[in-house]
């Protein structure tokens, strides 16, 4: 043997510096838990289209009715129950009136009634399933108590007595879905906050003196909004559909305005003779709960893979 | 177990006058009197239907009178149809919505469920991935769209099955899918998550470390854990098919509960809406009670915590 | 002598084919066992030891797959065989338990029906009978009222009786082998004591061979005769218990003697020393040794090369390129003479 090989042999039974040691340690790049959310969901096809899907939808109903040369209410009886065509894209009604720019407006009353139901319901069901789990014992076992016994009744019962009580239109609705669904919002924050509320920085933050109720909205209740959005993504569409079917037996908006429900409950009798009443308000109803659901799966998938089906 | 049944036996009572009594304050407090959609009635027809429905007694005394009626199963006359009471026609009407809702329910635990069952077991095959795209979209299309497609191509354009009243057995098929399809499809994801979970737990690697069959882990071990979420979704999906008969009745044009009650609320029938209501409240908790005996059944773990 | 052996590992290399490659979590693996011996499996969660048992019951659920090597019990070659095949083994011939008695119990039936199902299927008694040998095997585990106790729910038994529970459901068609993953981890340390003195007891009685596998060094001296140190995939020392405890030969044996906590009378309290570092991504193997980058006395050679094990003594081999008859000299490992005659 050489001496370069000598050398080489003896250079292998060197110890390993630290450097050396620490090369096959994989680093990834830290990220906010935010951050993390975020790049799982854009990895989600179908949740970031229907996220775009929503937007598209959104820009269209504030946009669109600002240049359509056709008021929703512009009645013309020559031209009833067109077909769809050139000078018309979705046909028209049996009052003549254009069928695209109602179903537009309807656009703009459902998705109002379902965003403002839904943040409504966010409200009452955050803050009644907050102070429920913050407080614990006798009092959260009487909050709980009495969303058993109102869980139990079906809830769309309610909302029919109510709108008897409150009479027809927007408000009532409003009225009406928001103080029956936050029930379901109030379980799982309240579920969620009975989890957070042993981890240890509430009690750090109590020794510093922080107040109950700033722990709770400071806290706790950011921590929670995983569920809390998923759950508010997906009360959208039980919102617009609840309206739609309030719509259905009468009580849904008054005319001439017409939420999808309305236009759909109006094309049915004579939706065999005009299919395309029906059809063009359906499917605007049927691809918004569609749109929502994918988004609200794929933002649970994104906040929690572990929730994961 | 007695313990438990008589505690949820009493919670469903509780529940019921908790109902009767919000709805009678509900309907009390509507704006304007019974009548208001009438024109004006001479003022002596006016104090005879008052003195007739006990209208002029105080109202707690209306309250109990009610209560005891609702008791002995006596819900008081329809305002509107002069010489009706409520109860004979929920009578009337109720038996065809039963029909139409028993076979939905049954359709849906006996379709939902196994497919569910078989889509968890082929994850991630193409059967997999169909099965859920349907599921998707029974949950996200409305009834009414749904009936209103299935009216138009089998009614309509093929003329294969009646769309209208409630006669033969031919008349129930697509008035039972519209009313089932939300459900059923909602029951096939649940079913098929809760047996995805179910399979991934500890206990099941034991059964197969014991040398059972892969059948017997399955249909032994994991679907009774798996039915448990299952279970308790029959309450709520009871009250998804008793509020969708009213789309689908109107629809469909089928004599039933479901349409009459619709048809109380634009008259402004107000016994008849307090009536069918606290009606429908009751077959719901009775559901309720049920669904929370089958579930002590299942799983032990509940009726010790109980107690 | 490999026709004594009741079991009979060969070259075993399992993998998991997931989304994001090959992790090749046994890159190797021989060892054996004679019938009525009990040898302990010791390593980190990572070290490959609880795939071993799940590949040798072949339990791996996919990704996961044997793709190379023989498991012969009895001779026969348990890699090959069917699922049908397999089934009529497990339970009956080789059992297993588990680390958490609560959730490996199905908790919707009773435990006398766990127990039975098993006797049933593999011994094909009627119910009565199989009835009567559960309530005997809970006797046996030490259960007390058993005939009580069959009719019970999982829910209703504390956590030691559960584990006994489950070594009586486990030995109730009197396998051969019975491999114990984990049993006493999820179990506080008096009862833990109790279920290995109760394993060593039915060892003894019932002629059972067992693998007792955990990550604490301290559960096996007692139960066993025989201890296998694995590290990344792969066996870093085999031994007696006496070699393994007295006579360690191996960077990372020696690691996890020195972090087991002693109670000693003596007034100088001894420091734990943890072994720093976290185990080796089994997605890219490391082509030379796996514990280098955690062990204090790694050489060049060590990421360069995968050591070869030397035999020390007909039962006691280890891996280290620190035996090597020309690696520096490191007393506790190899007390080697350099060529200077220097110790």
């Amino acid at each position: 043997m050489d001496n370069t090989q000598v050398k080489n042999k003896q250079n292998l039974w060197q110890p390993l510096s630290k450097e050396e040691r620490d090369a096959d340690k994989i680093v990834r790049p830290s990220m906010t838990y935010w951050q993390d959310v975020w790049r799982r969901l854009k990895g989600n096809k179908v949740a970031m289209g229907s996220l775009i899907f929503l937007i598209f939808l959104i820009l269209v109903a504030i946009f669109v009715p600002m240049f359509w040369p056709y008021s929703y209410s512009d009645q013309n009886l020559m031209n009833a129950n067109q077909s769809p065509s050139a000078q018309h894209i979705f046909g028209t009604d049996k009052h003549g009136r254009d069928l695209f720019i109602r179903v537009i407006y309807g656009a703009r009353i459902s998705l109002t009634v379902g965003i403002a139901a839904s943040i409504i319901n966010l409200v009452v069901g955050v803050v009644y399933g907050g102070i429920s789990g913050y407080a614990g014992g006798k009092t959260d076992n009487l909050m709980m108590r009495i969303v058993d016994i109102l869980y139990t009744i079906p809830l769309t019962l309610y909302v029919i007595l109510l709108m008897v009580w409150l009479g027809a239109g927007m408000k009532s609705i409003l009225i009406a879905i928001g103080t029956t669904y936050w029930i379901s919002m109030a379980r799982i924050v309240r579920g969620q906050i009975l989890s957070l509320k042993e981890q240890e920085y509430v009690m750090a933050a109590r020794t510093l003196g922080a107040s109950d109720s700033r722990i709770l909205f400071k806290h706790l209740i950011p921590n929670a909004m995983g569920p809390i959005i998923v759950t508010m993504t997906m009360s959208i569409p039980s919102a617009i559909f609840t309206e739609a079917f309030l719509s259905f037996i009468g009580l849904g908006v008054s005319a001439p305005k017409a939420s999808w429900g309305v236009l759909a409950n109006d094309a049915l009798g004579s939706f065999m003779l005009y299919p395309h009443h029906l059809f063009f308000p359906a499917l605007a109803l049927s691809l918004t709960m569609l749109a929502f659901n994918f988004l609200g799966d794929g933002l649970r998938d994104a906040l929690d893979p572990k929730m994961r089906k | 177990m007695g313990r438990y049944v008589l505690k949820r036996f009493g919670s469903m009572f509780l529940t019921l006058f908790v109902i009767t009594t919000f709805t009678f304050i509900m309907m009390h407090l509507v704006p304007g009197g019974p009548f208001t959609s009438e024109k004006k009635l001479p003022p002596e027809i006016e104090r005879a239907l008052a003195e007739k429905y006990n209208l002029n007694d105080p109202i707690h005394t209306q309250y109990i009178d009610y209560l005891k009626g609702v008791v002995q199963g006596d819900l008081g006359p329809s305002f509107k149809y002069k010489g009706r009471d409520v109860s004979g026609m929920i009578g009337d009407y109720f038996p065809v919505s039963a029909q139409l809702g028993g076979t939905a329910i049954l359709v849906i635990l006996l379709i939902g469920v196994p497919i569910g069952v078989i889509s968890a077991l082929k994850q991630g095959t193409w059967l997999d991935s169909f099965v859920m795209l349907f599921a998707i979209l029974g949950v996200t299309i409305p009834s009414f769209v749904v009936a209103a497609l299935m009216i138009y191509v089998f009614g309509v354009k093929l003329k294969l099955l009646p769309t209208s009243r409630w006669a033969t057995p031919k008349h129930m098929i697509m008035p039972v899918i519209a009313l089932a399809a939300y459900s059923v499809a909602f029951i096939a994801r649940l079913t098929r998550s809760s047996m995805l979970e179910v399979i991934q737990q500890d206990y099941i690697r034991t059964a197969r470390a014991k040398g059972l069959s892969e059948g017997v882990v399955v249909f032994k071990h994991a679907l009774k854990n798996a039915l448990i979420p299952i279970v308790t979704y029959i309450g709520p999906m009871a009250a998804g098919i008793l509020t969708g008969s009213f789309v689908i009745e109107k629809i469909f044009a089928i004599p039933g509960m479901g349409r009459m009650f619709v048809e109380s609320i634009s008259n402004r029938d107000y016994t008849v809406i307090m009536g069918v209501t606290i009606f429908y409240a009751a077959i719901l908790v009775f559901m309720v009670f049920i669904v929370d005996l089958v579930y002590g059944l299942i799983d032990p773990r509940i009726k010790i915590d109980e107690d | 002598m490999s026709s004594e052996n009741l079991l009979d590992v060969k070259n075993l290399k399992t993998s998991f084919f997931t989304h994001v490659g090959e992790v090749k979590a046994i890159r190797g693996v021989d060892f054996h066992l004679k019938k009525g011996e009990a040898i302990g499996i010791v390593g980190e969660s990572g070290s490959g030891k609880s795939v071993t048992s799940l590949s040798v019951m072949r339990l791996l659920l996919n990704p996961g797959k044997i793709i190379d090597g023989q498991i012969l019990f009895n001779g026969e070659d348990l890699a090959t065989k069917s699922d049908k095949e397999m089934q009529n083994i497990r339970g009956n011939e080789i059992s297993m338990i588990f680390q958490d008695p609560m959730t490996s119990l199905n908790p919707v039936y009773t435990i006398g029906d766990q127990i039975m199902e098993a006797i049933i299927k593999h011994q094909k008694v009627s119910k009565e009978e199989a009835r009567k040998k559960a309530v005997e095997m809970l006797k046996i585990v030490g259960i007390p009222s058993p005939e009580k106790r069959i009719k019970q729910y999982p829910h209703e038994f504390s956590g030691g009786m559960r584990q006994r529970a489950m070594i009586a459901m486990a030995l109730s068609c009197e396998p051969q082998l019975l491999i114990a993953d984990e049993p006493t981890t999820a179990l506080d340390v008096t009862i833990q004591a109790q279920i290995l003195e109760l394993m060593k007891d039915l060892k003894d009685r019932l002629n059972t061979s067992i693998i007792l596998i955990t990550h604490d060094l301290g559960v096996v001296v007692d139960v066993c005769s025989r201890i296998i140190v694995m590290y990344g995939g792969l066996i870093m020392e085999e031994g007696s218990s006496e070699e393994i405890f007295y006579n360690p030969k191996h960077p990372y044996t020696l690691g996890l003697l020195k972090s087991i906590p002693k109670i000693t009378e003596k007034s100088d309290k001894q420091r734990l020393i943890p072994i720093d570092g976290t185990p080796p991504d089994l997605l890219k193997p490391p082509k030379g040794c796996p514990f280098a980058p955690r062990c204090d006395y790694a050489m060049k050679i060590c990421i360069e090369q995968s050591p070869e094990y030397t035999q020390m003594s007909p039962t006691h081999r280890s891996m280290c390129h620190l035996l090597h008859p020309d690696a520096p000299s490191v007393p506790e490992i190899n007390g080697n003479i350099d060529k200077e005659g220097q110790a």
